[in-house]
C-alpha cells in the first residue's frame, strides 16, 4: 500500500538529501497519496516519538529537507494532482507534489500561469514553494509565493486537519505557515491563484562594460518608477558558460548582461522598453537587442534558468549563495564579492535577480583539492557578512534551513529570534515537524542535536 | 554589529518602560475602526509619530507607526508615489487592522508591501520582524502574522513599507448591470475590481492608451469617482470567530506573545483570544 514506509538502503540515501551539499539518515520514507495518508503517517511519528520531515522535489538548497537522523520523511511527490480549476475566479486547489511548471502549463490553455517561477520550476513541487516562500525572476513585479496563495490545508503536527485562509482567523495564520520551512505542519493542499497571461512581452538583453555599469543601470530603471515584469543580472563568465551552452545570444563581449523584460498592455510595453533602452544608453549600454518571438524570448529565459546546468562545464562542484542587498548597493556589493573570492582563490559567478538586489554569487571549485571547502565556507560566510553590513539580510529566497541557521543571530537579536521560536510553539509544541532547522542551537528551542554530515556551518 | 536592532530614541523608550508595569493596555492611534476601549482602567497608548527615513529610488519608506496615512501621502506625493492603504488613520493602525481597503483584489495588497515591524512586546521588550529590502525569506514571516494582529501580539512602534510610482492616468468606471463581471472578465488585470451593493466598479491604471483601449472594451460601464466604503464594510472580519485547530493555534499565539492578556483585551475577549 501508498501508506507503508519504506526503509531500504537505496531510498533511504535519496530521502537523506536534497540540493545542498548536505545528508541525513532518516529512519524511513513513506509516500502518502492522500490527506489521511498524510495524517497517519504523522500521527504514526507523534506516537512513537519520532520527528517527521516533510519533502517534495529536494530542490531546496539551504538543507531544509534534509532529515534528521532517525526522522520519518513524508514525501509528498505522489500527491501530484490538480483537483480543480476556476478559470473564474482564476484558482487552482493542487496537491502538494504539482510541479510548478507543470501547472502553468495546465493552465495555459485559459490564458493563466502561476507566477512563482524559481529557476528549478521544471522539477521543483508546489508544495515546496510554499514551505520556502520561493521567488523567481519574475516575482519582481509578481511578488513571491506568499502573494499567490489563497489557503492551504494543512496537517498539524498534532495530526489535526484544518484550513488556513483569509476568512476563518483573525491572524494570517496562512501567511505565517508559508515559508516555515516545514516546521509549521506538512500542506497537503493548495489553492493558489492564477494572473493573466501578459496580452504584450518585450524581453531585452543589454550588455555593459562593467558589473558597475550594469548595477547603476538596475537601480536607475527601478528609480525612474519602472518595474519591470524581471531585471536580471549576469556577469562575463557566467553569461560565457550559458553561451555555451544554449546559443542564446548573450553579448560574449560584455562584462555584465541584463535581461530586463517588462510585460502588460501594449502601450505600457512599447513606453517602458523605449524608456528603459534610454536609460540603459545613459549608463554605457554596450550592446541592445530586443527579442523578436517567442521563441527568441523562450531561448533567453533558458539560458537564465539552466545557467547552473552550464557551470559543470567549468569546475566539478559550485555552492550556490542566496543574499538580498538594497539596490543602491549592489555595485558595492558585488566588488565586495570579487574581492572574497580573489582572496580565497576561487572563481566566482554572479546570475541574480538584480531587481529585487538579491544576490545569487555562485563559488566554482573541485572538492577533491585539498582545503579547498575550508576557504568555500569561509567566502560564503564573508559574503553573508557584508551583504548584512549593506543592510541587507540573509536570504531572498533559498530559506535558511541548516546551511544559515547560526547566522540568524548575526541578522536578529535574541529577542527577535525568541519571538520567531514563540510562532514556531504555537504551531508545534513539542517541537517534532521538521525540527532544528531555521532558528539557532539555544534560541529557546528544545533543539540540541548534531548538524548533519557535509553541513559547513 | 549587524543586527535589526536599531535606537529609536526616547519615545519608544519611555513607552517600553510604561508597558513593562502596565497591566491592561489599549493601542489607539486615532480610532478611525472605533473599536478601542473605553474602560478607564485601560491605559491608552499611541506610537509616536514621524516619517523615519525614505528613499524614494528604493521605492521603500520607514515610518513611526503612530504617523497619519495623509502625512505620508503628502511626502510621496512629492515624488510622485503611493503606499497601498486608503487615506485615513495612522500606518500602525491600518497595519494592525490589514486595511487592503479598495485594493483588496490588487495582488500587491498591504501584506505584501509590508516589509519590516518594530514591535514591543506585553514585557517592554523591543522585537523586530523582516528586513529594510524587498525580497526576504530570513526566518519565520512575523511580519505576515503582524499585519492583521489587532494588537493582540504587542504594539508596533515602527512600520517599513513598500512604496510605489504613480501610474500615468487612473480611472474608476462602475456598472449596476447583471453581467458586468463578465464585461470586466475581458480586461488586462485591472488595479481593482470590486462589487459593491450590486455595483461592479474597475480602477483601471497605467499608460493613458491603454486605459482607454481596455475602457472601449467594456459595454455599459460608465465613468466614475473612487466609491466610499462605510468602516464596518472593511473591518466584517471581527464578526466571527475561529474553530477547532485553527483557534487553537491562534490562542497558542495569543498566549505566547500576550501571556497576561495586557493587549487590547477588549478585542481579545470578542475573538474568545483571552488565555
Amino acid at each position: 500500500m501508498s501508506g507503508a514506509v519504506h526503509i531500504n538502503t537505496a531510498e533511504l540515501f535519496l530521502a537523506g538529501q536534497d540540493g545542498s551539499n548536505m545528508m541525513g539518515s532518516p529512519l524511513g520514507v513513506c509516500y502518502p497519496t492522500t490527506t489521511a495518508e498524510v495524517q497517519n503517517a504523522v500521527r504514526w511519528a507523534r506516537s512513537k516519538g519520532v520527528p517527521f520531515i516533510a519533502r517534495g522535489a529536494g530542490t531546496g538548497l539551504a538543507g531544509g529537507a534534509i532529515p534528521e537522523a532517525g526522522s520519518l520523511v513524508i514525501c509528498l511527490t505522489k500527491m501530484n494532482k490538480i483537483r480543480s480549476i476556476d478559470a473564474n475566479r482564476r484558482s487552482a486547489w493542487v496537491e502538494p507534489g504539482v510541479l510548478n511548471a507543470d501547472l502553468s502549463r495546465q493552465t495555459s490553455r485559459e490564458g493563466l500561469h502561476f507566477a512563482p517561477d524559481p529557476s528549478s520550476q521544471q522539477s521543483c513541487t508546489i508544495g515546496g514553494n510554499v514551505a520556502n516562500n520561493s521567488g523567481g525572476p519574475h516575482c519582481l513585479s509578481e511578488g513571491v509565493t506568499s502573494a499567490h496563495i489563497l489557503s492551504l490545508e494543512v496537517v498539524l503536527p498534532s495530526g489535526e486537519t484544518c484550513t488556513f485562509d483569509a476568512e476563518t482567523s483573525l491572524f494570517d495564520l496562512r501567511g505565517a505557515f508559508i515559508g516555515s520551512e516545514g516546521m509549521f505542519g506538512i500542506a497537503t493542499a493548495i489553492e493558489v491563484r492564477l494572473v493573466q497571461n501578459p496580452p504584450h512581452v518585450a524581453t531585452m538583453v543589454v550588455g555593459f562594460a562593467s558589473v558597475h555599469d550594469g548595477a547603476l543601470a538596475v537601480s536607475a530603471i527601478i528609480a525612474h518608477g519602472i518595474i519591470p515584469s524581471a531585471l536580471e543580472m549576469m556577469d562575463a563568465p557566467i553569461t560565457r558558460a550559458v553561451e555555451e551552452y544554449v546559443h542564446a545570444g548573450f553579448p560574449l563581449d560584455a562584462a555584465a548582461t541584463l535581461i530586463v523584460e517588462i510585460d502588460g498592455l501594449e502601450y505600457s510595453v512599447i513606453d517602458g522598453s523605449r524608456q528603459i533602452r534610454e536609460i540603459v544608453s545613459l549608463f554605457g549600454a554596450t550592446s541592445f537587442q530586443v527579442a523578436e518571438t517567442a521563441v527568441e524570448r523562450a531561448r533567453i529565459w533558458k539560458g537564465r534558468k539552466t545557467a547552473f546546468g552550464a557551470i559543470a562545464r567549468i569546475q566539478p562542484n559550485y555552492y550556490l549563495h542566496d543574499t538580498v542587498v538594497p539596490r543602491k548597493k549592489l555595485a558595492e556589493v558585488l566588488s565586495q564579492v570579487t574581492a572574497i573570492a580573489t582572496q580565497e582563490q576561487l572563481q566566482v559567478m554572479n546570475v541574480f535577480h538584480a531587481g529585487d538586489g538579491n544576490l545569487h554569487p555562485i563559488l566554482m571549485f573541485d572538492k577533491r583539492v585539498a582545503g579547498v571547502m575550508d576557504r568555500v565556507h569561509r567566502a560564503g560566510a564573508e559574503i553573508v557578512r557584508v551583504s548584512l553590513e549593506a543592510g541587507g539580510v540573509l536570504s531572498g529566497e533559498h530559506g535558511i534551513g541548516l546551511e544559515k541557521r547560526d547566522f540568524m543571530r548575526w541578522m536578529f537579536t535574541e529577542n527577535d529570534l525568541l519571538f520567531q521560536q514563540k510562532l514556531r510553539s504555537a504551531f508545534d509544541p513539542d517541537g517534532i515537524s521538521n525540527p532544528h532547522k531555521v532558528l539557532p542551537r539555544g534560541s529557546g528551542c528544545s533543539d540540541t542535536a548534531s548538524i548533519p554530515p557535509g553541513s559547513w556551518i | 554589529m549587524f543586527k535589526n536592532a536599531v535606537n529609536f530614541g526616547g519615545a519608544v523608550e519611555d513607552l517600553q518602560k510604561k508597558i513593562a508595569i502596565s497591566n491592561s493596555i489599549n493601542i489607539v492611534g486615532t480610532n478611525s475602526t472605533g473599536v478601542a476601549s473605553n474602560e478607564s482602567e485601560d491605559e491608552k497608548l499611541k506610537a509616536p509619530a514621524g516619517i523615519i527615513s525614505y528613499e524614494p529610488d528604493e521605492l521603500m519608506i520607514s515610518v513611526f507607526a503612530g504617523t497619519e496615512i495623509h502625512e505620508v501621502n503628502i511626502e510621496l506625493q512629492a515624488a510622485q508615489q503611493r503606499i497601498v492603504i486608503p487615506d485615513w488613520g495612522t500606518i500602525g493602525g491600518a497595519v494592525a487592522t490589514r486595511r487592503n481597503g479598495l485594493r483588496e483584489t490588487h495582488h500587491q495588497t498591504l501584506p505584501n508591501n509590508v516589509l519590516r515591524c518594530t514591535v514591543i512586546a506585553a514585557d517592554g521588550s523591543l522585537y523586530q520582524a523582516g528586513g529594510q529590502v524587498v525580497k526576504n525569506v530570513s526566518g519565520f514571516d512575523l511580519v505576515k502574522l503582524l499585519v492583521g494582529s489587532w494588537g493582540l501580539l504587542g504594539l508596533i512602534v515602527e512600520v517599513t513599507m513598500r512604496t510605489e510610482p504613480l501610474p500615468q492616468v487612473s480611472q474608476w468606471v462602475k456598472s449596476a448591470h447583471p453581467q458586468a463581471r463578465e464585461q470586466a472578465s475581458k480586461l488586462y488585470r485591472p488595479a481593482v475590481e470590486t462589487l459593491i451593493e450590486g455595483v461592479t466598479y474597475l480602477l483601471l491604471e497605467g499608460h493613458q492608451n491603454d486605459v482607454e483601449q481596455q475602457i472601449s472594451l467594456l459595454k455599459g460601464f460608465a465613468l466614475c469617482e473612487m466609491p466610499s466604503l462605510s468602516h464596518q464594510y472593511q473591518y466584517q472580519n471581527l464578526n466571527f470567530l475561529s474553530q477547532g485547530p485553527v483557534r487553537s493555534i491562534e490562542r497558542g499565539i495569543r498566549k505566547q506573545f500576550d501571556p497576561t492578556n495586557k493587549f487590547n483585551k477588549k478585542i481579545a475577549a470578542q475573538r474568545n483570544l483571552l488565555t
